[in-house]
């Protein structure tokens, strides 16, 4: 699998290192237990598009976030931290 | 700690000083094929910014501009400067830098949001050359060396065989440069030495 690094461009999936969910919100510190279980541990694991963050861990060690189609393991959409997505253009 | 008189530590010994003495040595038939050789006694520098005053003290300082472009180089007649990351570049000072020099880098951007380290030591160079260089990092790293790596200059941090490198494309001879940790260095050399066997 080819990860789209937006800084390095498309790198082999071995130089990358996933981190999970994306735009995980921490709750207030006043928050419930339940609240905290589920920012914690509670993960949507969706079939289909899902936002995820990425780090190129071999290459430039920058994190980034991804729309990531899990059925099929295709990039849509790449963003870098605190900017907005972009899509990846594909010439299939 | 007990020194052997007969170890003089002031020149430094490289890692790589014993397997590269018998590289030397040995017979090459194919010298055009695939050649290596360890780059001694070249400075170093971690160089971390990102504000303008920096960029501006850097090239004032050594009269290069820092590459902006991911995975390229700048150079002059004695710095090159490679992109590691969007604030991050190593600068790799020929011959050497001595650590006045450092001191008097790091003392210009002090009052900047950044940071120049010296790594002299922590990078091992290792210079491939010939028809076959492509080749044979071909066989540990998953960058594609013919397409994405075209123009002399480019430069790009990966693993080559499972080793994180940086690998520097020094000119369309093809000549490369391998920056490997020295931790590392001994490993990284065995393997090129066994990968260019057959080419050789």
């Amino acid at each position: 699998m080819l990860v789209p690094c937006p800084w390095c461009g498309e790198r082999d999936e071995s130089e990358f290192s996933f981190g999970g969910e994306a735009h995980l919100e921490r709750p207030n510190e006043s928050c419930s237990d339940k609240d905290w279980t589920e920012y914690i541990f509670m993960r949507k694991n969706i079939k289909g598009e899902n936002k995820e963050r990425w780090n190129h861990s071999s290459g430039c060690r920058q994190w980034f976030n991804a729309i990531r189609d899990t059925t099929t393991n295709t990039f849509l959409q790449i963003s870098k931290p605190g900017e907005d997505y972009t899509n990846i253009k594909n010439d299939d | 700690m007990t020194i052997d008189k007969m170890t003089d530590l002031s020149n430094g010994i490289s890692p790589l000083s014993d397997l590269s003495k018998k590289y030397q040595d040995s017979k090459k038939p194919n010298p055009s094929e695939f050649l290596m050789n360890e780059k001694l006694f070249l400075g170093k520098i971690s160089l971390f910014g990102k504000e303008d005053l920096f960029f501006e003290k850097i090239s004032n300082k050594f009269n290069i501009t820092l590459p902006t472009i991911p995975n390229t180089t700048t150079k002059n007649d004695k710095i090159t400067a490679l992109w590691l990351s969007p604030k991050e570049w190593l600068l790799v000072v020929s011959p050497s830098i001595n650590a006045v020099e450092v001191k008097s880098l790091q003392k210009e951007i002090s009052d900047v949001h950044a940071l120049a380290i010296d790594v002299s030591d922590r990078w091992i160079a290792i210079n491939l050359t010939g028809n076959k260089a492509i080749d044979i990092l071909s066989k540990g790293t998953t960058i594609d060396l013919d397409n994405s790596f075209l123009n002399a200059g480019a430069c790009a941090q990966t693993t080559l065989w499972t080793v994180n490198v940086i690998i520097y494309k020094v000119n369309s001879k093809p000549s490369f440069d391998l920056f490997v940790d020295s931790t590392m260095a001994t490993f990284l050399w065995q393997w090129l030495e066994h990968s260019s066997r057959e080419y050789i």
